[in-house]
């Protein structure tokens, strides 16, 4: 027999943000989806594949939405998915629009849009079971008599139910195939209205067709810029930005939208809301016979009865601390075990890297301190973001998100910012990594965009290690646990003080929001479905390895090759020789006790430590004479103002791909090898380091601009990596950069200089 | 009687059912508001005020929203007749 080639298809997913539209895609694609972005923009591209014999269908699970009226980056891209804008040869064959049964009324008026462009529709109509239970009764067959198209009622958890739907799927198709219904929305539509969407349509037709561009409107997008001319003109310009002549275009389209607003009184309309007002009558004409309310007693619904608790003045703030600290312990308990195992992982690959003997001394610092240096820094933030984004699954698969936003909107409006903000940003005092990814939480693209570029000035866990170094060499010992502890308390809020008003200025300054406000669903509570999880973590830790992962691991390469060259053996040994005459000495001496036949243990001893010593010694001359340190030396005077010397200055810069390097880098910089901020070592070095005239380089004051500097500089490639892909724009990672780094100098200078003018 | 009595929504006592007269139509915010259901004649009701003072939490149509005060100024809303 002859095989026939499979028929594909593309389905897109529409439906109101809470209808468990991503849990009907999970159920219908299961492994069979892939996730990636939209170019230019960084909505998440979802692609599920449903095949049988005959059939291929892709099916596009597209955002959450309740209008198609562009004003957002989903709006938009929604839009242009279902036009074939965005991709001419992939239109949507189909729309699976998903609909949630105990809201049907506002869930039609995406739905009547969707009609309105002329693609057919299924509707698929998912937790019956809650309506009944507020007393809602749907009647199919009459939904069916007023909407001819192809409608099915299912519990998105019920195997059965899916697999109906699967089945009910393949046969609309090839139904469609073979005969086209001529149902049409629009003869639901006042009659004014319809001639008045028609009268622009025509107009719009007419003004491409006068400048020679192929381009043809739709119902929603005369309804956009009908209700919001601005935004309009935003999404057909970024339309028209192939088109040379297309500012002058835009402009005369100003004069034009104008004219035909003018003209909406001939069509006795005489104001937006009129247009909104229209559709959801249609709503009601259609749905009169359909639902059915039966009187409850008022009762509560389960969600009203824990809402009463969970939203409630006292008892909702206390579950929110609850619920934020076990999420924030849990990141640091549950994360460091498997942070701590991933890096003895690498280090073991790295020991075994050094012992094979296999490769010369430069190939060897590359794969160790290049490469799987490079790695490990990647993969150290895997734990930490698959433990965040398993709590944010299940906190918004539940419902509980909008409240916790609900709760803390007034701590973050005076910003410009909203309670969308508040979780990404409490993760961040974690680690701004699985911070900024969570952003993905937060619906409005400005808010979402100041958020990621304030989020690294939260106190990270990296940071941490070098307060306690300071604090524990320098404010401890002199002023006792309790200044101690304020000072780590004062260097965590300094970070979130600052990053308020940098937001402030962001929002009302620079990037100009006026109109932010905040408008959110309170869903019903649901128990949140393993599988959405499961996908949710699975993306987030994938999206993190790709995309920012290779950005992370080529700027460990450049790093590491900054710190290792020019690697002057010659100059090194050079260096060292009154190290090596000493050793000399020593070993002759060694030979000479043997030789008489009196072994002396201590000399044993005294060459091994004079070894270690010597290989000290060569580590810190390299990395002070590296391209990194000698650029340090050269900084040095810009950081004299701060109160830091030479060797301050290197270590700044050596941690500049990742702050808390700088630990490890005092370490090799004052010879006492590896150390972390316990080490006692490197402590009475820092106490005993004097300037060339005698004075102590630390002082308190010292450590305390110098801790102010690392809580506000952009110390972190990684975070820098990650805005990169979440606002798909190097500006954002540059910005960033360049107003973290001159905030942490001028305060770090502010501070040092009247600490100096005050006390000493 | 007090059926000409006038007010927004800012205005309202908790759980107080009214119906909306009129938005006060200025902004993209407020046409997203009227997309997810504020319109004229509807019933609306506040069900919550947040810990902090704002935002609310409404009852629309079927659902559950939450808004701010200052957004909740621009909906003119008049006390239904049997309460």
């Amino acid at each position: 027999m002859q095989k026939i080639a499979k028929k594909e298809f593309t389905i897109a997913l529409v439906g109101n943000p809470n209808t468990g539209k991503t849990t009907v895609f999970n159920a219908l694609c299961g492994m069979r989806q892939r996730t990636g972005n939209y170019p230019g923009v960084t909505v998440e591209k979802r692609v599920g594949f449903i095949e049988n014999d005959d059939y291929i269908l892709e099916l596009y699970d597209l955002p959450g939405l309740y209008s198609l009226r562009a004003t957002s980056n989903d709006e938009k891209i929604t839009l242009e998915v279902l036009t074939g804008r965005l991709d001419k040869s992939k239109k949507q064959d189909i729309i699976l629009y998903i609909l949630d049964a105990s809201n049907l009324k506002r869930n039609f008026y995406l739905l009547l849009q969707l009609l309105e462009l002329n693609i057919p529709v299924i509707l698929v109509l998912t937790m019956i079971d809650i309506a009944e239970k507020k007393g809602i009764k749907i009647d199919l067959k009459e939904l069916q008599k007023k909407l001819p198209i192809p409608i099915f009622a299912i519990n998105a958890k019920n195997h059965e139910d899916i697999t109906r739907l699967k089945e009910g799927l393949i046969k609309s198709i090839s139904n469609l195939e073979n005969s086209r219904t001529n149902f049409d929305i629009k003869n639901y539509y006042p009659k004014n209205i319809l001639e008045y969407y028609n009268h622009c349509l025509a107009q719009f037709h007419q003004f491409f067709a006068n400048h020679h561009i192929n381009f043809s409107l739709t119902y929603p997008d005369i309804f956009l810029c009908l209700t919001d001319q601005n935004e309009f003109l935003l999404y057909i310009n970024d339309l028209l930005k192939e088109n040379e002549n297309h500012p002058q275009i835009l402009q005369e389209l100003k004069d034009f939208i104008a004219h035909i607003k003018e003209g909406s009184k001939e069509f006795m309309i005489f104001s937006n809301a009129q247009l909104i007002q229209a559709r959801y009558k249609i709503i009601e004409q259609i749905l009169k016979d359909v639902i059915k309310q039966e009187e409850t007693q008022e009762k509560k619904t389960f969600t009203e009865t824990l809402d009463s608790f969970l939203i409630h003045k006292i008892w909702g703030l206390m579950a929110f601390l609850l619920v934020m600290s076990i999420m924030f312990q849990s990141i640091y308990t549950w994360a460091s075990p498997l942070m701590d195992w991933i890096e003895s992982f690498f280090n073991f690959l790295k020991e075994w890297v050094s012992s094979s003997g296999l490769f010369s001394p430069l190939l060897e610092s590359f794969i160790n301190d290049g490469v799987i240096g490079g790695v490990g820094s990647v993969v150290v933030f895997v734990p930490q973001i698959a433990i965040l984004f398993l709590f944010i699954a299940i906190l918004e698969d539940s419902g509980y998100l909008a409240r916790a936003s609900f709760l803390m909107d007034k701590l973050l409006s005076w910003t410009g910012l909203n309670g969308r903000a508040f979780i990404p940003l409490i993760s961040s005092f974690a680690c701004a990594i699985p911070g900024i990814m969570s952003t993905r939480v937060i619906s409005d693209d400005k808010v979402r965009t100041s958020t990621i570029l304030i989020a690294p000035l939260m106190s990270c866990s990296a940071r941490l290690p070098v307060y306690v170094l300071f604090i524990g060499t320098f404010i401890e010992p002199k002023y006792g646990a309790l200044i101690a502890g304020f000072c780590l308390f004062a260097m965590h809020s300094i970070g979130l003080i600052l990053a308020l008003f940098v937001s402030l200025v962001l929002n009302k300054k620079i990037l100009k929001t006026p109109s932010i406000t905040f408008i959110m669903e309170l869903p019903e509570y649901h128990i949140p479905s393993f599988r959405n999880i499961y996908f949710r973590v699975i993306e987030a830790v994938k999206s993190f390895l790709k995309r920012a992962g290779t950005i992370i691991f080529a700027m460990s390469i450049v790093i590491w090759a900054l710190t290792y060259f020019p690697h002057d053996e010659e100059a090194a040994n050079k260096h060292i020789q009154p190290f090596m005459q000493d050793l000399e000495t020593l070993i002759r001496m060694e030979e000479e006790d043997l030789k008489n036949g009196n072994p002396f243990p201590e000399r044993r001893i005294q060459i091994e430590l004079l070894q270690k010593e010597i290989e000290k010694e060569m580590a810190s001359f390299h990395l002070s004479n590296s391209y990194l340190g000698r650029m340090g030396k050269f900084i040095e005077p810009v950081f004299r103002p701060l109160g830091f010397d030479w060797k301050l200055s290197v270590g700044i810069l050596a941690s500049f791909p990742a702050r808390e390097v700088i630990i490890s880098a005092l370490g090799i910089i004052y010879n006492v090898g590896e150390a972390n901020e316990e080490s006692e070592s490197l402590r009475t070095k820092l106490l005993n380091e004097k300037f060339p005239d005698g004075t102590p380089v630390y002082t308190p004051l010292t450590a305390i601009s110098l801790m102010v500097f690392f809580a506000l500089c952009a110390q972190c490639m990684s975070t820098l990596a990650v805005i990169k892909k979440e606002l798909g724009d190097w500006k954002y990672p540059v910005y960033v950069f360049l107003y973290m780094t001159s905030l942490a100098y001028i305060v770090a200078l502010i501070v040092y200089q009247t600490g100096k003018w005050l006390f000493y | 009687m007090d059926s000409f009595n006038f007010t927004t929504l800012d205005k309202i006592q908790l759980n107080q059912e009214v119906i909306i007269k009129k938005i006060h139509h200025n902004n993209s915010n407020m046409t997203r508001l009227m997309e997810m259901g504020i319109i004229p004649e509807e019933k609306i009701k506040i069900l919550q005020v947040a810990p902090l003072g704002d935002p609310i939490e409404v009852s629309i149509m079927e659902y559950k929203l939450c808004i701010r005060k200052k957004d909740a100024a621009n909906i003119e809303v008049i006390y239904a007749k049997n309460s």
